[in-house]
């Protein structure tokens, strides 16, 4: 520390202050932290205005997605609309079934599935229904 | 002469001191006295507390089909302080806005801070506008229910205002499910508006709504509704509905009823269009009613199929005198010929050996009374005057037990013919199947049985004189392979002083196959020009709409 003494006697007897060197180093460190701190604080508040712009960017970008799922979610409905399909099947020739024949097939897996998930759908107790006081 | 120069030093440094004694007080003041109420008033200039509006819930039908979705619009406006050049910004927007270039420009040099000048465009002129960068040109994205079918379900749906809100059918009875909640945005802002990004925006993120899934399958509801739009060309109905649905379960397969409207335009419709005649319009039954009456009187014991009487055309009833549709007498009839020949004095004459406390508690265990408690909005209930009310009359009896004098909703009408079908249980009719909620929660909706209204064994007799009374007199509503079972009717409509002449209801209510009925449909069709009967005009709708729905939902023939 003794160079950094000198130094700061050196500097004060240019100036023609009279001053301790001691104090003036003490001033000097002060003056340096202040300045190292704003530094700081501004580093920061730029790095959160950044971040807070990006922020803000990926906000819009969902916005933007979310919008554009919506727009396609619809477009695709539309596309696929029960009348837009029927009138498409009509231009390709097709028509509604007239003569439909059904075929019995014994043992086949998913009448034994059906019986099971019939059983599986057991009604709940009956609730008698709210009965006001209206009749004779 | 050095004292002088001293003097003025002095002097400067002392003023100097009491500047800096004032200035050092007044922070003093502001940062220690007055802080927080400072802090307050600058929080309040530039932090700015938005609501956000959170993403309505869609809405799918069974097979997943997006049948109610939502699509962004733009609200277009201008803060007029920061437009450079009001002229050019006039120019731009004129031919994207579709407006007048003076009126535009009127509206951006307004004294205001803020002026609107299209509430809705669409997103390409939106994000057209965005992209001119105009500076005091603000667009601002909005939400609006989108239906891609159009009029499709329309009664199903409901619709959505530009606020958000629901009404009619399922937008407005889960009008709170498929709102989700606000959130809200509390960030810093410039006098402008502008975003200041120096922090993190804090608040609370909105909740969207849960997604709804029907019961009903959009294709069949489009078969349905273009049934019903032929019926009413070819009789020239004024009005109509169709109802389908699963006696077994009460869940609802398709409901169609005219007049309708597009929901995307709901705007345009008139009030009128907006009520379901499903579930929202009561009119009198008619001859459907007598399958109540009969079972009725089958549950207490009182007749069989095979019970007879002699009809001798007319009968009296609280001094009224009822006579069959066709004013003929039929001579020695049985119970399964008075629902074949839709016999008027059959019915009248089972309901007064009932007796009025019987009778009408046996058809308010069908529900006819009281709101079936279906998810739509805007359901009404029926009418039925009971012996209790101060305006029943005993000749009421007569003629409620061929469905005049009272009142119904089809709704209520086909739940409780579908009691019948489903073995005397009345099950809760609904439409929506689950509600997915954000969070990954699925609430599905179970069948309800609201009571028993007959025994089984009633209810199978029944049924089997309802199936002989298609085969014998309605051939309008078979469906070759399947036996089906069903009533026709004809009901007077009401007037001031009694009924119209001329105009008629006619209906149809059938369920099949009837040995294990899957679908149940009624067909109601309001004056009808070709025909004022039911058997001509409602039951051959049944007949054709009912072939195609067997073969569309893959029920083999009995």
């Amino acid at each position: 520390m003794t160079w950094l003494h000198q130094w700061a006697s050196h500097g004060i007897k240019r100036t023609g202050w009279e001053m301790d060197p001691t104090t003036a180093l003490s001033g000097l460190a002060l003056l340096v932290g202040l300045v190292l701190m704003a530094a700081f604080y501004l580093a920061l508040s730029s790095q959160t205005a950044v971040l807070g712009r990006r922020l803000e960017a990926l906000e819009s970008q969902r916005e933007a997605l979310q919008r554009e799922i919506a727009r396609l979610e619809v477009e695709i409905a539309q596309a696929q609309s029960a009348t837009a399909m029927m009138q498409r099947a009509q231009e390709m020739g097709f028509q509604p079934a007239q003569e439909v024949h059904f075929l019995a097939v014994p043992r086949w897996p998913a009448l034994a599935a059906q019986a099971a998930q019939k059983e599986e759908q057991a009604l709940p107790p009956v609730i008698p229904p709210p009965t006001g006081d209206r009749g004779s | 002469m050095a004292e002088r120069p001293r003097r003025r030093l002095a002097f400067i440094a002392g003023l100097s001191l009491v500047v800096s004694l004032v200035l050092v007080g007044q922070l003093v003041q502001v940062q220690l006295f007055r802080h927080a109420e400072l802090v307050q008033a600058a929080e309040a200039l530039y932090t700015r507390r938005g609501e956000i509006t959170p993403l309505r819930g869609r809405i799918y039908d069974q097979r997943g089909h997006l049948v109610a979705g939502n699509q962004v619009e733009y609200e277009v406006s201008v803060t007029p302080e920061l437009v450079a050049d009001p002229v050019a910004v006039a120019i731009r927007l004129a031919p994207l806005l579709q407006r007048d270039p003076l009126s535009l420009w009127e509206a951006i040099t307004r004294q205001q801070r803020w002026v609107l000048l299209a509430p809705r465009v669409e997103k390409g002129v939106g994000e057209q506008i965005a992209g001119l960068g105009l500076a005091g040109v603000n667009v601002v994205p909005r939400w609006r229910r989108v239906y891609p079918e159009g009029t499709l379900g329309a009664h199903l749906l409901g619709f959505v205002n530009a606020e958000q809100v629901g009404y009619y059918g399922v937008e407005g009875f889960y009008q709170q499910e498929l709102a989700g909640s606000q959130g809200t945005r509390v960030d810093r802002r410039d006098p402008y508006g502008g975003r200041i990004p120096l922090s993190l925006a804090q608040g609370d993120p909105p909740r969207p709504g849960a997604d709804l899934v029907l019961t009903v399958d959009w294709t069949v509801q489009a078969v349905v509704e273009a049934e019903l739009d032929r019926a009413l060309e070819e009789t020239g109905a004024e009005q109509g509905c169709i109802i389908v649905m699963d006696p077994r379960t009460g869940r609802i397969l398709a409901l169609a009823a005219r007049p309708t409207y597009d929901p995307n335009r709901y705007f345009e419709a008139e009030e009128r269009q907006f009520v379901n005649l499903a579930v929202g319009a009561q009119y009198e039954p008619g001859s459907v009613f007598k399958i109540l009456t009969m079972a009725v009187a089958l549950e207490a014991g009182l007749v069989t199929p095979e019970s007879g009487y002699q009809d001798q055309g007319e009968i009296e009833v609280g001094g009224q005198v009822i006579r069959n549709w066709d004013r003929q007498a039929y001579g020695w009839v049985t119970m399964a010929d008075v629902l074949a020949y839709s016999l008027n004095v059959g019915v009248a004459r089972l309901a007064t050996l009932l007796g009025p406390p019987a009778f009408y508690q046996g058809i308010r265990a069908f529900g006819v009374d009281r709101p079936t408690g279906v998810d739509l909005e805007g359901e009404v209930a029926g009418e039925l005057r009971l012996p209790s009310d101060p305006t029943w009359h005993e000749s009421d009896l007569g003629t409620n037990a061929f469905g005049q004098g009272l009142a119904v909703t089809p709704l209520q009408m086909i739940v409780a013919v579908a009691a019948v079908a489903n073995d005397g249980l009345l099950m809760r009719p609904y439409v929506v199947a689950e509600q997915r909620w954000p969070d990954g929660r699925v609430v599905r909706a179970r069948p309800a049985v609201q009571g028993r209204a007959i025994s089984q064994e009633t209810a199978r007799t029944l049924t089997q004189m309802l199936v002989e009374a298609v085969a014998r007199e309605v051939p309008q509503a078979q469906v070759e392979g399947y036996t089906i079972a069903g009533k026709t009717g004809t009901a007077q409509v009401p007037i001031p002083g009694g009924y119209d002449p001329q105009q008629t209801i006619a209906s149809f209510v059938g369920y099949g196959p009837a040995e294990d009925p899957r679908l149940i449909i009624l067909v109601r069709l309001d004056k009808p020009k070709s025909s004022p009967w039911g058997s001509q005009t409602a039951a051959p709708v049944f007949g054709r709409l009912a072939a195609r729905l067997f073969v569309l939902l893959g029920i083999p023939p009995s």
